[in-house]
């Protein structure tokens, strides 16, 4: 009981005060790849305080679009407290794999009703786009954690971790793990994929009317969902080392995360954004290796 | 019960008589409709005597008189009541008073399809008659009764049908003639062949005969039939026949004459013989394919009356199909071959009376020319949906269940020919169903053709209407279990 | 009981008859026989559900020759369609007491009476163990459903949309109608007991013939219950419906199908190869409706139009997790058990939010007068009650935790993807299925977003009808099924209870397993447990319970720096436009998706041209065939006889001179011989 109730503040800590940093490694190794100095890495703590301070500027007299970003920030709170992130998932007892994947759809549902409730053309523009390739990118996040769940029997995260570490690396879960990975720069908001955020082309999209503590809940969101993915993708397809003291898995699993991160900020700085449509080709294409994937898990490979 | 079965008799009779010769004198001209319906009414109220007697008691037979050059053993003429003559009765009887009554208002000059002036008398005169004679058709206790009758039937028609006397309506009437009187020469023929091999009339006596012969006579019968009831190739009189005024194609050529041809086999069939499989599978095959033919002329029809007489020619098919499966060996599709000729008539008739009253209100009976009219009339757009749900056979009115009967008849023969026969039957049923369901959206639904416009009926034809919508709802509940005590 | 149903449904009849002229007086007639019949619904389901299933005694009306009885008999299955039916029906006639004011020149005692003879029939369907009559009620459905989807009589687009559904359904259950008799030949009697027999006798004699009752009885449920291919009239029957009746029709009489396929091939069939056959048929006809449907409703702008798609999808994964079930039943006997309570409970959900979206869709058309999304806009300002229900409705058809749409498309997901181990091609549906809930929430944002969203265009402003949102008569019901959204989300244990006890008598038969067994530490959540492993775990109230502790903290964090409010309008990069220009319509929606799907979708069966044949009418019409040509032969033929009337006397006596040679000739030859 205790165990559950520290791991759910650490979760919950984790996500709330590290998740920022994680952004500013991203930014300073943007800046660097592109041969500049880049923001301190505490920037994103600066940009989320000075947010906070902000007028809160209301836009069309819909509560949704003051409401809208409470229920983002708080889908991707429970969903950190359904993600294991070095220990077991703190609301692991009361919600499995598919709940944790439903509340960071939530989330997603939460930006597009802020973004169509003013209005705005660009913030409807760009709830579509995040539409669009919320329904080719589920799937593949889904496809992945399902070969881990042919082979485990069970959709709870923990014994998916289990199973994985008592058997070792499998093929079709080392198949698996590359289209969530690329996938994860999409949930990530980042290029070549952050086409509904496209600060060029369409002002922001959704958040084109979001300001002040709105924006900066939504900001949060994003750098919150950094950490859950990454250790949703670690804890899923790569469990090791495990040590089974806590504290330690706990600081090992940043540890893991950062690397990941790095990872994606770097992919993040060379690409540039692609279209949508193209965005769509590109990702039906990689529903053909999950295809893949399945079928080696089902024949137990 | 003597007493009653002459009045039945007497009475359509009388009346015939008081309006030719023109006594009492304040029933001529137009007034002579209120005796004629004065005269059904009674005979109707008769009729309900003779079989509230005969409920519960075994069919009796009441005869007398014989004629002194043929020798037989029983009386000749008079009558039998037994469930399916009180069948026939009670949808001749029923039938021909609200026919009567509706063309009290129906023939009328306010007619503003056909008006009309004259010829009340020589109207009702025929239409009398031919109650009698179907009267007489229906209690025949024997052939020979009924072939006297039948003849005097068919002249009836003749007469009726022309009664508009024009070009087209003398040639229609004289068609008919001929086609239901020449193949009913067959009935004459296989009548006498019966007589000269077991010197009786009866029905039951078909099964004394020799096994050849019984073959012949009893296509002979089936010819005059068919002519009869308008199925195979003799189907031709009837389309034509619809120049006649709508009461008279309701009454003879969809719930009476046409159905003496059906009930000439049904005697015949369940008069206790052994008919043999291969006469009840030749009646099936010759009543499916009348019933397609009559489905395919459907889809071509502008003509209200004529897609109605289509659609009479399919179902007497039914009838027959029924009659024939029951030789085959269903009992079940007998039974719904008879529940079909009850249900039948009575929702045919209103189908009928209700185009009547459409082209009494709105001076055509053209699909085309026709759209919107369930704003004019509630009454008639609630009667003919009833009638066209009856028909084509939707739970629960009526003829869905007859229908059911028979397509449980079909499968209930085993065999590979019964099951593609209740397919057939299904499909058939749904062709008429998709068609009449068109046809009415096109005439009672959609944009009325003027505006506002409102029709008016006379009191005769809106009460006709209304006991037909309620008699076409009962029909099945009084048939269903009526027809339990058949063979 | 059933004299009390039956006087009250004729004590309304009557009454709205009388009252017709009055609108206010014949709706309050026709609400309160509504609420009555309901409530004797709610009250049968009640004693049920505690005290067993109930028989009448003596059937109601016995047609020896077909072998059908009139039995009424009311199981936990039965009675637990009684409580949807009862529900649904209450919501809709109430909501449609004003509602009706949009159709101002149609008779209101019209509507009320085929409303009341509809709710009539579909107690009927559920109510009956003969499969006779089950059909009787059956058609009585679609006929009363038929005048009351034509309601509006003038309009040309309604009446073929009804035409459309009343043949679909009809040729349907023709197809059955046989399948059935062939059943019935060879017990003699419809009784679903008798059928039960027929049906385990072919099952070693005659598998090819089994296997055509069972695709035609495929065939006619499914049209009813709006499968893909033959569940084609939904899309023009839903929307051309008052929008009370869209809600019944979409949320009870689809489910009227969903029952016939339940009592039919789970308790009528018994246990053979053909189960697992016919699962896979059924999961498979599901994911086809389940993708079909969904996608079709991403490209509707007429938002009825994509309600009635979304229906399409929805039954198809209630078909998806029934198929499941029956697919699974020698495999894993408890997975089975899941996926079929999932599919059922799926059936109860979707009943309570395709309902509830109806009635908003319906909410909408009555303030707004339009149906198409390309030209509303920003309706919260004038309806926001109706927004927030709308809202939940949204969110539990989507499938989002805490709602009750979550909880049966997570149990399928569940069953499908864990029984694909075994039979992989479930894996697939279960992949269908979870790839379409994500295109819900696509059709959902475009329709909530652009109905809701943003401002009022000036045009749409001046078109709508007075008063704050609309009628609360139309609201309760709304407020109620929304209500029940959330409770069934965060109780389901109640009606997984029923449902469990609605299979009871199936082919679980015996060894039903205890609810128990199937989830574990039910009370408070769901553990399913399939093949002794637990396979996952949703704890509503705890989930709902640590959301809001989330929402709080958000909502304490946008608060900490406690800023000042103020209402700015909308920025588009400066320039002041006209809302109505500038709006993002709907169908710009997914553009770039839709080409895909367009292409896949909007097949349609190419228009069939029947040129009336003629050759066949010249053949046929014995008149010109037979008759005349033999009465002009016949005349042509005495015409030669005339020809030897010539007048002459000399030439008669000449006949007669040859005559009477001839015939002496012939005596004399005679006595010869």
């Amino acid at each position: 009981m205790t165990t559950t109730i520290s791991l759910a503040i650490v979760n919950l800590l984790l996500v709330i005060i590290v998740a920022p940093f994680y952004e500013g490694v991203i930014r300073k190794l943007k800046a660097v790849v592109h041969s500049r100095k880049g923001p301190p890495l505490r920037q994103p703590y600066l940009d989320l305080l000075k947010l906070l301070g902000k007028e809160r500027l209301e836009v069309g007299g819909n509560p949704l679009f003051s409401f809208a970003p409470v229920l983002t920030f708080g889908s991707v709170l429970v969903a950190a407290l359904l993600t294991p992130m070095g220990a077991s998932p703190p609301l692991g007892f009361a919600g499995d794999l598919i709940v944790l994947v439903y509340f960071l759809a939530l989330a997603s549902v939460g930006i597009m009703l802020g973004g169509t409730s003013t209005g705005n053309p660009y913030g409807a523009l760009g709830t579509a786009r995040e539409m669009m390739l919320a329904m080719v990118v589920e799937i593949i996040v889904v496809g992945s954690l399902i070969v881990a769940v042919i082979h485990s029997h069970s959709f709870d995260l923990m014994h998916i971790s289990s199973w994985y570490r008592e058997s070792g690396p499998v093929l079709s879960m080392v198949i698996a793990a590359i289209p969530f990975f690329l996938v994860l720069q999409v949930q990530l908001g980042k290029l070549p994929f952050d086409i509904p955020d496209a600060d060029q082309e369409i002002m922001g999209g959704p958040f084109i009317e979001a300001g002040g503590p709105s924006l900066a809940l939504y900001k949060w969101s994003y750098f919150a969902k950094q950490i859950i993915l990454a250790s949703l993708f670690l804890e899923v397809f790569i469990p090791w080392p495990k040590t089974g003291v806590i504290p330690v898995d706990i600081l090992i699993n940043l540890v893991k995360v950062l690397v990941v991160i790095a990872l994606v900020g770097v992919i993040d700085a060379v690409n540039p954004r692609i279209r949508i449509d193209q965005a769509v080709r590109y990702f039906i294409g990689i529903w053909v290796v999950l295809v893949f994937a399945i079928a080696f898990a089902l024949i137990g490979v | 019960m003597t007493v009653w079965l002459a009045l039945v008799f007497l009475l359509p009779l009388a009346g015939v008589l008081l309006l030719l010769t023109g006594f009492p004198s304040c029933f001529q001209g137009e007034r002579a409709s209120r005796l004629a319906s004065l005269s059904a009414l009674a005979t109707l109220v008769a009729a309900g005597g003779v079989i509230v007697q005969s409920l519960g008691k075994p069919p009796a037979f009441f005869l007398f008189g014989r004629m002194p050059w043929i020798r037989t053993e029983s009386k000749l003429f008079g009558a039998v009541l037994d469930p399916l003559s009180v069948l026939m009765l009670v949808v001749t009887v029923v039938i021909g008073f609200l026919v009567v009554f509706f063309s009290n208002g129906y023939l009328s000059s306010k007619n503003r399809e056909h008006p009309v002036t004259s010829g009340f008398v020589r109207y009702y005169a025929w239409l009398l008659f031919f109650i009698f004679s179907m009267i007489g058709l229906a209690l025949s206790p024997n052939l020979l009764q009924f072939l006297i009758f039948w003849e005097l039937t068919t002249i009836c028609s003749a007469a009726l049908i022309a009664f508009y006397e024009d070009e087209t309506s003398f040639r229609s009437g004289f068609k008919a003639l001929l086609m239901t009187h020449i193949p009913g020469l067959f009935f004459i023929v296989g009548l006498a062949f019966i007589f000269v091999y077991t010197s009786s009339f009866e029905f039951a006596s078909i099964g004394r005969l020799p096994g050849t012969i019984k073959v012949m006579v009893l296509i002979c019968l089936l010819l005059a039939g068919w002519a009869k009831s308008a199925q195979g190739p003799f189907y031709t009189w009837i389309p034509d026949a619809m120049v006649a005024p709508t009461p008279i194609s309701a009454y003879l050529h969809a719930a009476a004459m046409v159905k003496a041809g059906a009930f000439l086999i049904a005697r015949v069939f369940t008069a206790g013989f052994e008919v043999g499989s291969g006469i009840g599978l030749l009646t099936a095959t010759v009543a499916i394919i009348t019933m397609f033919m009559g489905l395919v002329f459907y889809f071509v029809q502008d003509d209200l009356k004529r897609l109605l007489a289509y659609s009479t020619i399919s179902n007497v098919g039914y009838i027959f199909l029924g009659l024939g499966l029951g030789a085959a060996g269903s009992l079940v599709g007998l039974r719904g071959g008879l529940l079909h000729l009850l249900c039948h008539a009575f929702a045919k008739t209103l189908l009928f009376l209700s185009v009547g009253a459409i082209s009494y209100a709105a001076g055509t009976r053209l699909i085309s020319r026709l759209s919107g009219l369930a704003g004019s009339s509630p009454l008639l757009a609630g009667a003919f949906i009833t009638g066209v749900l009856s028909v084509t056979g939707i739970p629960p009115f009526s003829c869905f269940w007859s229908k059911f009967f028979i397509v449980v008849g079909a499968f209930e023969l085993r065999s590979t020919f019964g099951v593609i026969l209740g397919i057939l039957v299904l499909g058939e049923s749904v062709g008429a169903f998709i068609w009449f369901i068109v046809v009415t959206q096109r005439v009672f639904f959609g944009e009325p053709r003027e505006a506002g416009e409102t029709f008016a009926f006379p009191f005769a034809i809106k009460l006709v209407l209304g006991a037909l919508v309620i008699l076409t709802l009962a029909a099945p509940l009084l048939g269903i279990p009526f027809l339990e005590g058949v063979r | 009981m059933i004299t009390l149903f039956a006087a009250t449904i004729i004590l309304g009849l009557i009454l709205t008859a009388l009252t017709r002229r009055s609108r206010r007086l014949c709706g309050t007639i026709g609400v309160g026989t509504v609420t009555i019949m309901s409530g004797i619904l709610f009250c049968v389901a009640y004693r049920v559900f505690t005290g067993g299933p109930r028989n009448l005694s003596k059937p109601l009306m016995v047609i020896p020759s077909l072998g059908a009885e009139l039995t009424v008999s009311v199981d936990y299955l039965s009675a637990l369609f009684l409580v949807i039916i009862g529900l649904v029906s209450f919501a809709g006639t109430l909501y449609s007491f004003r509602y009706m004011d949009l159709y101002p020149s149609q008779g209101i005692a019209r509507f009320y009476h085929c409303l009341i003879l509809f709710i009539a029939g579909m107690v009927g369907v559920v109510s009956v163990s003969d499969m006779f009559f089950f059909f009787v009620f059956w058609e009585f459905m679609t006929l009363t459903s038929y005048f009351l989807v034509i309601y509006e009589k003038e309009d040309q687009v309604v009446l073929r949309a009804g035409l459309k559904y009343f043949i679909m359904t009809h040729v349907g259950t023709a197809a059955m109608f046989i399948g059935a008799i062939l059943l019935q030949t060879r017990v003699g009697s419809f009784a679903f007991a008798a059928l039960r027999e027929a049906l385990s006798g072919m099952v070693e004699a005659h598998p090819v013939q089994l296997s055509f009752v069972l695709g035609l009885f495929v065939l006619g449920f499914g049209t009813k219950a709006g499968m893909y291919p033959v569940g084609g009239w939904l899309p023009d029957a839903h929307p051309a419906a008052p929008s009370g009746v869209s809600a019944m029709l979409s949320g009870v009489m689809i489910k009227m199908g969903v029952y016939g396929f339940v009592r039919f091939f789970f308790f009528l069939l018994p246990v053979s190869t053909h189960t697992f056959a016919w699962g896979i048929v059924i999961a498979a006809c599901g994911a086809v409706s389940l993708f079909m449907g969904t996608v079709s409703a991403l490209l509707q702008h007429d938002f009825k139009r994509l309600l009635a798609f979304s229906s399409i999808g929805q039954m198809g994964y209630i078909l998806l997790g029934i198929g499941t079930g029956l697919a699974f039943y020698e495999i894993n006997p408890l997975l089975s058990v899941v996926a079929t309570m999932a599919g059922m409970y799926h059936l109860v959900n979707h009943a309570v939010f395709k309902g509830l979206l109806f009635l908003n869709a319906g909410a909408i058309l009555y303030k707004t007068g339009t149906r198409d999304l390309n030209r509303l806009s920003g309706l919260y300002s004038v309806m926001p009650l109706t927004a927030w229900v709308t809202l939940i409705a949204a969110l539990s058809i989507a499938g989002m935790p805490p709602f009750n749409g979550f909880v049966s498309k997570w149990l399928i997901y569940q069953t499908t993807i864990i029984g694909g181990i075994s039979v992989p091609v479930f894996i697939l549906f279960g992949v269908v299925a979870i790839f379409i809930s994500t295109v819900t929430i696509a059709y959902f944002i475009k329709f909530f977003g652009t109905c809701f969203g943003g401002e009022m265009g000036s045009e749409l402003e001046t078109s709508l009808r007075p008063g704050l949102d609309v009628p609360y008569t139309m609201r309760i019901p709304q407020n109620i099924f929304a209500l029940l959204c959330v409770l069934l989300g965060l109780f389901p244990w109640i009606p997984l209870q029923m449902i469990h006890a609605g299979l009871t008598g199936s082919l679980y038969g015996n060894s039903l397993p205890h609810l128990s067994s199937v989830f574990g530490m039910s009370e408070i959540g769901l553990i399913p447990m399939m093949g002794g492993v637990q396979a996952g775990v949703w704890f509503p109230l705890m989930g709902l319970l640590v959301f809001g502790g989330c929402l709080m903290v958000a909502v304490i964090i946008s608060r900490v720096g406690s800023p000042e409010s103020r209402s700015v309008p909308i920025w588009n990069c400066g320039e002041v436009y006209d809302t109505d220009e500038v709006r993002y319509r709907a169908q710009s929606f997914y553009l770039p998706l839709a080409s895909h799907f367009e292409r896949l979708v909007s097949w349609e069966a190419p228009p069939i041209h029947l040129k009336k044949p003629e050759r066949i009418y010249r053949g046929i019409d014995f008149d010109k065939v037979l008759f005349y040509p033999l009465v002009t032969a016949m005349l042509r033929f005495s015409e030669m006889f005339r020809r030897t009337h010539v007048g002459i006397p000399q030439v008669y006596m000449l006949f007669q001179v040859i005559g009477f040679i001839l015939v002496v000739a012939v005596i004399v030859w005679l006595t010869l011989m």
